[in-house]
């Protein structure tokens, strides 16, 4: 597995929360780094590892604390590169919901042997929808669940998104209950 | 019974819009009756009524300057330039729109990435058939990798280095280590460069270790290899290779006369008393040196050992003496 989620958490960790204690999360954790590379491959079970460290040293519960990595890997606080790539997934937040079932493919034609997880959409009609997903490390949903908040907020829509047996449910109340924050198509391809 | 569709399709303008919003209907004298709407936001003038050939130059197929040339090639695939504004390039193929016209259907085809920052072009610009925003999508996330390549490679060719460097000095003095010295002086022979080899030895150095201490031996390594380093240029290699021996490679450096007077000044300089907890400890040194013009094929292993019998003289003649190997004063003449 590519380091680039351990990467994410990483910097979603020391931006948060600042170098000092990410380097005691990740010394609790039994690192013997304090920085993930993010094409490198580790083993899979270090997410785990630094979670529980997190959860343990800022004694916030893993669920909340992934939640808020989703929110801010496609806040402006981050690079805002990963923002950007899911907004291609379509115009409004509906063909963006439906791209979700694409981001494994999508994200092997950028790189051959990144496997991100399956999502499965269902739509279940009144603006409900289920999603599931096949988790690549305990509450790797509560990662989505964060980052489908932003993108929603991104997109100008308003949702209602709660954890449910094996996955999330959203309500989709509002598609243009605000404005969308300007998308570039060519920003970053310069 | 036959379906209606099956030889003619009629369609409203706006799911024509909708499904090839890059599209030109030509009247059959060339004449623009009809365009999609993101082909309009390109042209950015309203071109009802224009001619074809007034707003488009056919890049190619060669040749291509009239209706009836365009019509005798239905289905080729045909390149477009703007007349009138530079850069656009546009690509497709015009098929005969059953009234004597014909229909086009164009796209951007490679430089799509320029157009679509010039146009502002946004997702809903282009068909959903139209993979242009996955190409798009792809470049920039190319991009990303790329970019996240570059610092690997720059991090780990920084800790090459690092490794490299640490691999390579006397972790006592900071100066070049034996293995250090070993490249550097392999290097020099392979490309025939003009150098000098200085082996030096400390005089009463293993006295001053034995009844001062260990500290004070390796507080006057450290302040011999200071001294050793300001009296050579930084483009010669200065190696300490075993306890008190060290090996000064002095590149371009054949000169006798000047060889010898500095190592008079390292022997005067190494022989002022050195303190060590107030207390001064009193070495000297002795130098061995041989110069690379000396030998047909320069050898490191003949070099080394020549400057090192050299060393043994200059001891022999009473320390604080340095000697040249006798290749050297011969080749001198």
């Amino acid at each position: 597995m590519y380091g680039l989620l351990n990467h994410a958490l990483e910097g979603f960790l020391r931006d948060t929360y600042g170098v000092g204690r990410w380097r005691i999360i990740a010394q609790t954790a039994g690192l013997a780094f304090d920085r993930f590379e993010p094409l490198l491959p580790y083993p899979a079970d270090l997410t785990d590892l630094v979670v529980a460290a997190a959860s343990e040293r800022l004694g916030r519960s893993s669920e909340t604390l992934l939640e808020d990595m989703g929110t801010w890997l496609v806040s402006p606080r981050s690079d805002g590169r990963l923002r950007r790539l899911l907004r291609f997934g379509g115009a409004h937040f509906d063909d963006f919901l439906h791209s979700l079932e694409e981001l494994p493919d999508r994200a092997r034609l950028a790189l051959p042997d990144l496997n991100l997880p399956e999502i499965r959409l269902e739509e279940q009609g009144g603006g409900m929808f289920r999603l599931r997903v096949r988790e690549p490390f305990a509450g790797a949903h509560h990662v989505l669940m964060g980052l489908l908040r932003a993108m929603a907020d991104d997109y100008g829509a308003l949702v209602l998104i709660e954890a449910s047996s094996g996955g999330i449910t959203l309500q989709l109340l509002d598609i243009g209950h605000a404005e969308a924050r300007h998308f570039d198509l060519s920003v970053g391809v310069a | 019974m036959k379906l209606a569709c099956d030889e003619q399709v009629s369609v409203p303008l706006g799911s024509l819009d909708r499904l090839m919003p890059m599209h030109l209907h030509l009247d059959a004298r060339g004449g623009i009756c009809g365009a999609g709407p993101t082909l309009r936001r390109i042209l950015a003038e309203n071109c009802d009524g224009s001619g074809f050939f007034d707003l488009f130059r056919v890049q190619r197929p060669a040749g291509v300057g009239r209706m009836a040339d365009l019509i005798a090639r239905p289905g080729q695939r045909i390149h477009l330039a703007l007349t009138r504004r530079e850069g656009v390039t546009l690509r497709g193929h015009a098929m005969p729109d059953g009234a004597g016209g014909a229909l086009i259907n164009l796209s951007f085809g490679i430089g799509i990435v320029d157009a679509v920052r010039t146009h502002a072009l946004t997702i809903a610009d282009f068909a959903p058939t139209d993979l242009t925003v996955e190409m798009l999508y792809l470049v920039e996330a190319k991009n990303a990798v790329l970019d996240e390549f570059r610092r690997l490679s720059l991090r780990l060719e920084g800790a090459r280095f690092e490794a490299e460097e640490k691999a390579l000095t006397d972790t006592l003095t900071g100066l070049r280590n034996r293995r250090a010295l070993d490249r550097v002086l392999a290097m020099a022979c392979e490309a025939r460069q003009d150098f000098a080899l200085m082996h030096l030895d400390l005089d009463k150095f293993k006295q001053v270790n034995d009844t001062r201490g260990h500290a004070a031996g390796d507080h006057i390594l450290r302040e011999v290899a200071v001294s050793l380093r300001a009296e050579t240029r930084a483009s010669d290699t200065v190696a300490r290779i075993g306890g008190d021996e060290f090996v000064i490679l002095l590149q371009g450096m054949t000169d006798l006369v000047a060889l010898a007077a500095l190592a008079a000044r390292l022997v005067a300089r190494l022989s002022r008393p050195i303190l060590f907890e107030g207390e001064p400890c009193q070495i000297g040194a002795s130098i061995g040196i041989t110069v690379s013009g000396a030998y047909q094929a320069p050898d490191p292993a003949v070099m080394l050992h020549e400057a090192d019998e050299a060393l043994y003289e200059a001891k022999h003649a009473g320390r604080g003496n340095a000697k040249f190997a006798a290749a050297a004063l011969q080749n001198e003449g």
